[in-house]
């Protein structure tokens, strides 16, 4: 006769651990192992958003399941908020787009470095907690790198001359658009080169376009040549025009095309200064559409759309 | 009372009318109508995360954890002195971190919308193009793609070259003089090609001429061949003409853009000049004109209400249209016989589907 006690001892261990969670060996998520980890669940309190690291961070996933929240998590976050002076909401944001902050093997010292090398170059506090907030990659950067291109930007190689800029003009083209320090110094030398050649624009332009529109040495140059060509056949620009006016840049050649035709049908399509009904091209075409109706008078996109519709 | 995401996803069904702009390819555009209609309803209000059913002792139960059937348990003195003697554990719900938003991400992707087309339009074209929704867009396509209404477009061409394809940017074979030609001229060459494209059309629609189902079938727009005969252009007005340069519009069948380009060209022939065409837009297809409001922009659609409101425009307006798309009696009037029984005996699906939504 069989041994009842021997049958039941076999479902004990089941009865005892069924709130037992059956984890993979392998996955291309984090959402098997959030419900064990700690510190998955806290990132998640905090806002981060797991689902674009698994896109854009692929080799960080390892990393993240390992962390532990008092000896990994807290110093960092601690480090944010005592010496950056970024508040709680704003972690979400930068731990999204840098997730190797987090790594244990990323030791504070580095982002230390970086705090001193920008206070040393006279950032103040709030500029550079601006900075990491706009830029947050820059935590796991090497300082060596952001010198050399900070160096190249102060004496910006074009073909046969440096362009020499004060360290005023530097900080403020840096705190306009401070994914210039990413760059590497050779992908901003190809597009002093297009300026200089495909634009035909002397030394001393290039130095005042790059200080009234530093982001033009970050767009790539085949959208800029059409957008040049457009506003000298279209938009009837001098050189001179088109440096004064260069924040235009900025949009995209679609809206340009569909603000300029609406314009036109419309007989308002003055951009020189001399003539009657003058309208400048940077509240045109660097603003909203609302903005842009309000602007000219219109209640509703209505009559804009009606345009479009007979392209 | 602002519509929850499950509710408009429900919604989203039909056909409805998006303007192409031109030099846009056509998966673009859906890639680009998909993407707005994802960011719309990923911000209406989604569905609650879901629970999960966790095994836990007596002692580790919270206040939280306490719904009735919990209750039920630990008030029975028999069943809890059980649970307690042996150890054994309760169920309980539980906060499922898996199915948390930030980990799941979007809860609407690119595959849960299904995409119909109807005639598609070229790469250089702009103008009206329908898209369906769904299976019951596929339906309405199909029934709509049947009759056969004519697609209006309008054309723009210019005198004095001749090229391999029609278009400025081809390979140059001819320049010609076109200070010969008069409106005059072009409404001749134009009525003459129309007139021979309509013949062609009644001799094929296989039907006494002389009586009277003919006549009221040519009136209302249905005396269609049933057999393909390439493409027919049925009704060409010219509107413009200023000095090389000149506007056309032209009602068709069974045609594509490049048809129409070559059609240019042939005009540029009879003229004794060459003509290439600049600018191909269509202007109407079927119910659906660029005129509307619910013709809806492709870079900027306006919303996830707003196309939800198109496609319920676009029902009423197919059963309230006398051509009557749905009913069984016109198939009655005009019986021949080579239609096929499987046709007679067909259903309207788009009846079916719309009295569901009424």
């Amino acid at each position: 006769m069989e041994n009842f006690d021997n049958f039941d001892r076999s479902l004990e261990h089941h009865f005892n651990n069924m709130g037992e969670k059956l984890i993979p060996k392998q996955s291309q998520s984090l959402a098997y192992y959030v419900d064990i980890s700690k510190s998955l669940q806290s990132l998640i309190t905090f806002g981060v958003k797991l689902h674009k690291i698994e896109k854009t961070h692929p080799e960080t996933l390892d990393m993240l399941t390992k962390l532990r929240v008092k000896e990994d998590l807290r110093p960092k976050l601690v480090f944010l908020h005592n010496e950056l002076g970024i508040k709680p909401d704003q972690f979400a944001d930068i731990i999204t787009k840098c997730p190797q902050y987090l790594n244990p093997e990323n030791e504070i010292y580095k982002t230390e470095e970086i705090v001193e090398y920008f206070t040393s170059k006279k950032f103040t506090k709030e500029q550079i907690t601006d900075i990491v907030l706009r830029l947050p990659t820059i935590l796991c950067y090497d300082v060596i790198k952001i010198d050399a291109t900070l160096g190249f930007l102060q004496n910006f190689q074009v073909s046969t001359k440096q362009l020499r800029f004060q360290a005023d003009q530097v900080r403020e083209m840096v705190m306009r658009s401070p994914s210039l320090l990413t760059q590497s110094p050779s992908a901003l030398h190809v597009n002093g080169q297009f300026l200089e050649r495909s634009f035909g624009l002397r030394f001393d332009e290039i130095k005042r376009m790059i200080t009234t529109y530093p982001r033009i040495l970050l767009l790539n140059t085949e959208d800029l040549e059409l957008k040049y060509m457009f506003m000298i056949r279209e938009l009837d620009f001098n050189n001179d025009e088109v440096i004064k006016f260069s924040l235009i840049f900025n949009a995209s050649l679609r809206v340009m095309e569909h603000r300029h035709g609406f314009l036109k049908s419309l007989g308002r399509a003055q951009y020189k200064t001399d003539q009657v009904g003058y309208l400048s091209p940077i509240e045109m075409f660097w603003c909203n559409e609302m903005e842009f109706m309000t602007k000219l008078g219109f209640h509703n996109r209505q009559p804009l759309d009606n345009y479009i519709k007979t392209l | 009372m602002s519509i929850t995401a499950p509710q408009a996803y429900r919604s989203l069904k039909g056909l409805f009318a998006v303007y192409k702009l031109p030099n846009q390819s056509h998966t673009s555009l859906i890639d680009q109508v998909t993407t707005q209609i994802l960011i719309g309803l990923n911000r209406l209000e989604q569905r609650p995360p879901k629970c999960m059913v966790a095994f836990k002792k007596l002692s580790n139960v919270t206040n939280e954890d306490f719904t009735w059937r919990v209750n039920q348990i630990v008030k029975d003195s028999t069943s809890s002195a059980l649970i307690s003697e042996n150890n054994l554990s309760i169920p309980t719900n539980v906060v499922d971190w898996f199915d948390h938003p930030l980990v799941q991400g979007p809860r609407y992707t690119k595959e849960d919308l299904v995409w119909y087309t109807g005639h598609a339009l070229d790469y250089e074209a702009s103008g009206v193009q329908i898209l369906g929704l769904q299976n019951d867009g596929e339906k309405m396509l199909g029934i709509v793609g049947k009759k056969k209404l004519g697609r209006t477009y309008e054309v723009k061409g210019r005198f004095g070259l001749a090229t391999t394809t029609y278009t400025q940017e081809g390979k140059v074979l001819e320049r010609t003089t076109w200070n010969h030609i008069k409106p005059q001229q072009i409404n001749k060459a134009l009525s003459l090609i129309q007139g021979a494209h309509r013949n062609a059309l009644y001799r094929a629609a296989e039907m006494d001429l002389s009586s009277n189902e003919a006549y009221t079938a040519a009136c209302k727009g249905t005396l269609k061949p049933r057999k393909f005969l390439g493409p027919l252009f049925l009704n060409i007005k010219l509107i413009e003409f200023s000095a090389p340069e000149f506007v056309i519009h032209i009602t068709c069948l069974d045609e594509s853009c490049q048809s129409l380009r070559a059609l240019v060209a042939n005009i540029g022939k009879r003229l004794y000049s060459g003509a290439v065409c600049t600018k191909v837009r269509r202007i109407s297809d079927g119910i659906f004109s660029w005129d509307d409001e619910h013709t809806l922009l492709s870079h900027k659609l306006g919303g996830v209400e707003r196309v939800i409101e198109a496609t319920r425009d676009s029902y009423s307006r197919l059963l309230n249209d006398p051509r009557d798309f749905t009913s069984k009696r016109n198939r009655k009037r005009f019986p021949a016989a080579d239609i096929p029984n499987k046709d007679r005996r067909e259903k309207s699906p788009l009846l079916i589907a719309a009295s569901e939504n009424l």
